[in-house]
């Protein structure tokens, strides 16, 4: 499953420094958003910032304020603060009728749907992907939509993959791999091609089809290797592991498992060292060696309990960076209430002041005025 | 020692049966019993009992009741999205709840999910609070305690010295009975005597106290380790299948993925492959279902924190605007007030300075000819002939009432006592100190004044006829020039007299 995530997160990645590019008309917000892009992850609060920055922007044109409104969604929903993340991507979408570019529609509403998909909403990432590929098949637009079609079939097979639709999956990863293909021109797209062979590969798996499983795998090791792409290659191997498992040749599982993590090991991805782990403690299980069983059998767990711990560890520091910014905010608000309190308690003051100075004049005055009635009187 | 925080515990769990029994309510009562002895059992049955009395509820001590055990049945079934969100509604109506106990165990329950997710931040500050809610009932205090003390994983020991082996941990729903976690502990350490031991107990308690089919589910799956670790794959498949077996009502995907993941392991290990690629998938299915689950329920409950958060927000915002308004409330009060007090004093002063006017008034009147006379003296030490004619001629003038006349004017005067009105002029501003206006508008006061003193019939006439009388063209002027002079409002000076007159008489009567 997580195995899934990170491959796709490889996908999102090649298509979104893609959709960057063809807007070279101002170099200033350009560079912005690809700062903006670089911080997604490691700093959201700055890649929100920056988004700010650009809608704020003068030279900001409809094209330039839908990617910033996406980047500081993407950024919230780093932040899994989905609901503002969606709010944003929809203030997006309300800009999108004014663009005349077929293709950067389309991309949008890629991407939206992808978010919807990575937060488990299935409908609705569905409903986003079906309107990308409405406008890329009736365009008349001379662009060239074919990766973004083969992107968007790619998140399809995603969706009913993770919900183990395997059949329906395999049918989309089918088309994606066929635009992906025509467009085999950019180097990159291999990149892509692997993943969705590799995905390929474990639905086979899933459905118990053992042989295209492993020409699957196979296709996935050619495709990364073109591109020279370590983990994905790695990735591949041990889908290929997992066949030779499953049919019983365990040894060479073994051998093609201690290949990938030799691999793996340059690459130092956790998740593929997990499943790496994984499939060489099942082997070396099956073929009775306990001592190594147990060895990667701790390895697994740790490298399990490392990712898991790295995970919560981002999701609790999430929670106490809202309930931070919850008080900063309160303190704040706190600040500027003081603002006007301040002038407010010293009028109050001052007129209490005044008040009691009042009455002792009065006072006074009265007093004089009481002798002078007494003089008279007498 | 061990029997008595038993009892507590049971209290902790049980003490609001006894509540809604003691409240007659009886039926919603037998409902409860109904529903938590099904839990474990047939969670069907349990969430159809539960969602009955959510919906015929309207106290918030029996609707979190029934949301807490909705949240703990949904959690069995592996429905963690379910279960955190029907927490937060216990949690909810829980706090309007008068019972401490409910609240705390809400509380104590939410911790339990989000430390489940791994959301171990919110996780402790539930148990703060229900530390918190606790405070000065010893009873609950000592509840809390204790729920705590057996919750850390270093105490599972301890627990077991403190005769709790009858005892189920309702918050360990996720790693078993206290007796199959301390033998999978012994596991993890190689004991396989001592694994053994407890495992056999914590079966044979099950039994004996018909737990329900979840704890023997879990007591399965782990059983099966013990298998699995001594090469007895057989027994270790016997145990992952009864594990099956009792789990099939919950269809509780976090516990099949496990069990399916073992079962396809020991099938691996006796070579059968169809058997191990069958279970492998079985694994995976059970396996993104749940991840899909973790990550929604995940997700829920990151959104919820952060919308109490927005609350917070929002509501310290309206706090200090509400105190700003208060403060520019008693401002405006306070501003109220003083003008209030600058008119209600400048009055108090005004009437006061009126009485002395008026006192003045009296006294003057009586001794200005005295002064009027002394000016005379002094101001015409060597007086010319002329001078003292005019002079004699205008005391003549000014007990006459020819002041009166409203054509009076300075040349009217000069021709009258037979001189030039620049010599007139001259001496009247020698010898009074005045000029002719205010000399002339002064003695027609000071008969005016004198005649209201004198006759008791001129304090019945209107101010236009008495401006009239003394030579004013217009009832204005006349009050002007009177105040002017005296000091004080004819009306007033009217009105004192009249006091006076009135005072006098009664004095006089009497």
């Amino acid at each position: 499953m997580k195995i899934t995530i990170s491959i796709k997160l490889g996908l999102v990645l090649f298509f979104t420094t893609v959709m960057v590019q063809p807007c070279l008309a101002q170099t200033s917000i350009d560079s912005l958003l690809n700062v903006g892009n670089f911080e997604l992850y490691e700093n959201p609060n700055k890649a929100i910032n920056i988004g700010i920055k650009i809608l704020n922007a003068k030279e900001c044109t409809d094209e330039f304020e839908i990617e910033a409104l996406l980047l500081i969604s993407t950024a919230y929903s780093s932040k899994r603060n989905y609901e503002k993340s969606l709010s944003y991507a929809t203030k997006a979408l309300n800009v999108l009728p004014q663009i005349y570019n077929d293709a950067f529609k389309v991309r949008v509403y890629n991407r939206i749907g992808l978010q919807y998909q990575q937060l488990k909403m299935y409908d609705n990432a569905l409903l986003y992907l079906d309107k990308a590929l409405q406008i890329a098949t009736a365009s008349k637009q001379k662009e060239n939509f074919d990766k973004l079609i083969g992107f968007n079939y790619a998140g399809r097979g995603f969706i009913y993959r993770e919900q183990m639709s395997c059949d329906i999956a395999q049918n989309y990863f089918n088309k994606s791999l066929y635009y992906f293909k025509r467009n085999l021109k950019e180097p990159l797209m291999n990149a892509n091609l692997s993943i969705i062979s590799y995905n390929k590969g474990n639905c086979f798996i899933a459905s118990n089809q053992i042989d295209s499983a492993k020409i699957s795998f196979n296709q996935a090791i050619d495709f990364s290797k073109k591109i020279e792409a370590n983990s994905l290659e790695a990735f591949a191997y041990k889908g290929l592991a997992e066949v030779h498992t499953s049919e019983g040749n365990y040894s060479l599982a073994i051998k093609q498992l201690t290949d990938a993590l030799k691999i793996a090991e340059k690459v130092g991805d956790l998740v593929l060292n997990e499943g790496i782990y994984k499939g060489l403690a099942d082997n070396y299980l099956a073929v009775n060696n306990h001592e190594l069983y147990h060895m990667y059998v701790l390895k697994y767990n740790e490298i399990k309990k490392q990712t898991h711990d790295a995970e919560t560890k981002t999701i609790n520091q999430l929670i106490v960076q809202d309930d931070k910014e919850a008080s900063i905010k309160i303190e704040q608000q706190k600040a500027s209430a003081l603002y006007y309190r301040i002038p407010l308690i010293s009028l109050i003051v001052l007129l209490i002041g005044l008040c009691f100075f009042e009455f002792l004049s009065y006072k006074k005055k009265y007093k004089k005025l009481k002798t002078d009635k007494l003089n008279l009187e007498k | 020692m061990g029997m008595h925080k038993k009892l507590l515990f049971l209290l902790l769990f049980f003490s609001n049966i006894t509540f809604l029994f003691s409240q007659k309510n009886e039926e919603v009562g037998v409902l409860f019993q109904k529903s938590e002895e099904a839990l474990f059992s047939n969670p069907e049955q349990c969430l159809k009992i539960t969602n009955h009395i959510v919906h015929n509820s309207t106290t918030p001590n029996e609707l979190a009741r029934a949301y807490l055990l909705l949240s703990k049945s949904y959690f069995t079934s592996g429905k963690f999205m379910l279960a955190a969100e029907n927490i937060l509604l216990a949690n909810q109506q829980a706090e309007q709840s008068y019972e401490k106990d409910i609240y705390i165990e809400s509380l104590l329950f939410s911790s339990e999910i989000y430390n489940f997710l791994g959301l171990y931040e919110v996780a402790n500050q539930q148990i703060e609070k229900a530390k918190k809610a606790a405070q000065n009932d010893k009873k609950l205090e000592e509840s809390v305690k204790t729920y705590l003390y057996f919750n850390t994983s270093d105490n599972k020991h301890k627990r077991y010295d403190s005769n709790l082996t009858n005892e189920l941990n309702h918050f360990f729903l996720s790693n078993g009975t206290i007796q199959t976690q301390l033998a999978t502990e012994y596991l993890s350490q190689s004991k396989f005597d001592s694994a053994l031991v407890y495992f056999q107990k914590s079966i044979d308690n099950n039994k004996a106290n018909n737990v329900g089919n979840y704890w023997e589910m879990i007591t399965a799956l782990h059983f099966s380790n013990y298998f699995f670790a001594k090469k007895e794959y057989q027994n270790a498949i016997d145990q992952l299948n009864l594990a099956i077996e009792k789990g099939k009502l919950f269809s509780n995907d976090y516990f099949q993925e496990s069990i399916y993941k073992k079962l396809s392991e020991n099938y691996l290990v006796t070579d059968n492959i169809i058997k191990y690629r069958e279970f492998n998938q079985k694994a995976m299915t059970a396996g993104s279902n749940i991840s899909t689950e973790l990550t929604l329920a995940t997700n829920f409950i990151i959104e919820q924190l952060h919308k109490v958060n927005e609350e917070k927000i929002v509501k310290a915002k309206s706090f200090q605007n509400n105190i700003n308004w208060i403060l520019a409330s008693i401002l405006s009060v306070l501003l109220l007030g003083w003008l209030f007090m600058k008119w209600l004093f400048a009055t108090r002063i005004q009437y006061m300075t009126d009485i002395i006017s008026y006192l003045k008034l009296i006294h003057n009147s009586e001794t200005k000819i005295e002064s009027n006379e002394r000016v005379l003296l002094k101001s015409i030490p060597k007086p010319k002939e002329i001078e003292e004619l005019l002079l004699t001629k205008l005391t003549k003038f000014e007990t006459g009432e020819k002041f009166l006349n409203k054509d009076m004017s300075l040349a009217l005067l000069a021709s009258q006592l037979e001189t030039n009105t620049k010599y007139l002029s001259e001496v009247i501003n020698k010898y009074k100190g005045k000029n002719f206006n205010v000399y002339i508008n002064e003695l027609r006061i000071n008969y005016i004044v004198s005649k209201l003193k004198t006759n008791p019939m001129y304090l019945n006439y209107k101010v236009s006829y008495l401006a009239d009388e003394c030579g004013f063209s217009s009832h204005s002027s006349f009050s002007t020039v009177f105040k002017n002079c005296t000091g004080i409002n004819p009306n007033v000076f009217i009105q004192f007299l009249m006091k006076d007159r009135n005072e006098n008489n009664k004095s006089s009567a009497a």
